[in-house]
């Protein structure tokens, strides 16, 4: 531990990763609460999953065509707000299951960043580095991106908390108040859909519901009210990402891997201490 | 307040439905399961359209006045470990009101604790509402309603899952809030319709006629003695039907 602080102070890296850590970790405790009480983490799944499309393709134009400003980011966000409108519009309008519908587009955009990125040339780092993160490839130029994003994810959830509570928590009764429900439902698979790029630059697309939902599930523990379970789930996904890359730099291991265990970990653990207390309160 | 009527005619599953419901009046729907009860909700607040006839709420169409109807949904719909206050859910009643954007204003506070005094749910207003009981959560769900300053409130089976003991409490509490405000609610089981209930309408879609009525206090009164009435849905009904 001692030696990755230590690091810390000589390597802009491992400031950046930390940085964007932190800076992450605000709107996945934010928006994944939104996720978990509206119960939506299959959605985000499929969006994240949707993402190697977007990546894939911009790599690819980046590559064999010299578009130098098209950052596989952009990508990402492009593919993702497509899903998130697909699967929003599908499942107001149409009569298609939901369900069916999020694993199209969660396989349909797999396939198409598989074939781009086949068709790039050079190694297939960049593959794994989408698929399972790599925090320490973020670059400064990255961070004001992930920034932007960041801060665009928390304007609007705090800005429009009120009506997204009550669209969550009633929906019925909220169209009644006169609250286009269908917009703020888009609204939220929008800002799920960008949390979710945000999030695939520290651990990766397949780990992301991971990330997304265990901070908030352990929250959930310990709070009452929306925003408590926000404030916590943003604390506990700091400490979790930062302790992430802290472990597995002395023995190199992956960080987003990491990161996903001690959420997992930490999620087991406080479920295990919760029936316990209320099996010896139940004795005593 | 305006005349609140609404009448319409042949929807699929509510056939040649008619009836008028009046400004102040504590009304009863009630009916078996799938007689159409939900469906004449629905209708009522235009979140479907009927096929034939029309509806009028408050003199205009659903869609156009339904903001003046406080609704309360059938709580065994709500999510019950959503994490939000008592007082969380009662400002959910000031959405689509204040503001467009931001926190609620202060008048938005004042109206959402003005209604949970008027329920005898001031006091809790920093629980948890999945942690109250049955009643209290209606009591809650009553609050969001009057917060938004309904001129009529629409009960979606208020009484189900509670103790008759409770559903008697919270009788009392809609025939207090009926002295302001038009009460309707609707119910497949109301075997018990306390003195306060002014107008029964028995819905059932069966034998391809619809049938709808308006049963006075008086004949109820005439038929179950004068304190308590018990309603039956084949009696009414069967009171009802113009042609039997």
């Amino acid at each position: 531990m001692l030696e990755f602080f230590e690091a810390v102070a000589r390597h802009s890296l491992l400031q950046y990763a930390l940085i964007s850590g932190l800076l992450v970790s605000v709107a996945c405790g934010v928006v994944g609460t939104y996720v978990v009480v509206r119960r939506i983490s299959y959605i985000a799944g499929g969006i994240a999953h949707s993402v190697l499309g977007g990546m894939g393709a911009a790599r690819y134009f980046q590559i064999v065509h010299g578009w130098e400003w098209l950052h596989p980011i952009y990508g990402a966000v492009l593919a993702a707000l497509l899903s998130a409108f697909i699967i929003g519009a599908v499942s107001m309008r149409s009569n298609e299951r939901e369900d069916t519908i999020i694993g199209a587009i969660w396989a349909t955009g797999m396939a198409i960043g598989v074939l781009f990125i086949a068709k790039t040339p050079g190694y297939n780092q960049d593959l794994m580095s989408y698929l399972f993160g790599n925090i320490l490839m973020v670059s400064k130029s990255d961070l004001w991106l992930i920034g932007g994003l960041d801060l665009v994810v928390i304007a609007v959830s705090v800005l429009f908390h009120n009506q997204l509570l009550a669209v969550c928590f009633d929906e019925e009764f909220s169209r009644l108040r006169g609250l286009n429900v269908e917009f703020f439902y888009l609204l939220l698979l929008c800002l799920t859909a960008l949390t979710v790029v945000l999030l695939v630059t520290v651990v990766g697309l397949i780990m992301v519901i991971a990330l997304l939902t265990l901070p908030i599930a352990v929250a959930s523990h310990f709070t009452k009210r929306l925003w408590h379970m926000m404030l916590l789930g943003s604390i506990l996904s700091a400490v979790l990402t930062t302790s992430g890359l802290a472990l597995s730099y002395g023995p190199d291991w992956p960080a987003g891997a990491t990161t996903i265990l001690l959420a997992a970990s930490l999620y087991l653990m406080v479920k295990v201490a919760s029936r316990a207390i209320k099996f010896r309160s139940a004795l005593g | 307040m305006e005349n609140l009527s609404f009448a319409y005619e042949a929807v699929p599953v509510v056939q040649d439905a008619n009836f008028t419901i009046n400004a102040g009046e504590f009304a009863c729907i009630v009916g078996p399961n799938g007689g159409g009860k939900t469906t004449l909700l629905k209708l009522l607040l235009g979140l479907i359209q009927p096929g034939k006839g029309s509806v009028r709420l408050f003199g205009q169409p659903p869609s156009v006045s339904r903001n003046r109807v406080g609704y309360l949904p059938q709580h065994a719909k709500l999510d019950p470990r959503f994490p939000a206050s008592v007082l969380d859910v009662a400002l959910m009643g000031r959405v689509g009101r204040g503001r467009l954007i931001g926190p609620y204003s202060s008048e938005d506070r004042r109206l959402a604790c003005d209604a949970l005094r008027e329920v005898d749910m001031l006091d809790c207003g920093r629980q948890s509402f999945g942690e109250l009981s049955g009643g209290q959560r209606q009591r809650v769900l009553i609050a969001r309603a009057l917060a938004s300053r309904p001129e009529l409130l629409l009960f979606d089976e208020p009484t189900a899952h509670l103790d008759v003991r409770i559903q008697d409490e919270l009788y009392e509490l809609l025939a207090k809030l009926n002295h302001r405000i038009t009460v309707v609610v609707v119910s497949h089981d109301i075997g018990f319709v306390t003195r306060h209930v002014r107008k029964v309408i028995c819905v059932n879609r069966t034998a391809h006629v619809h049938d709808t009525a308006e049963l006075t206090g008086e004949l109820i009164g005439e038929l179950y003695g004068p304190d308590v009435r018990i309603v039956r849905h084949d009696h009414c009904c069967e009171e009802a039907r113009p042609h039997a």
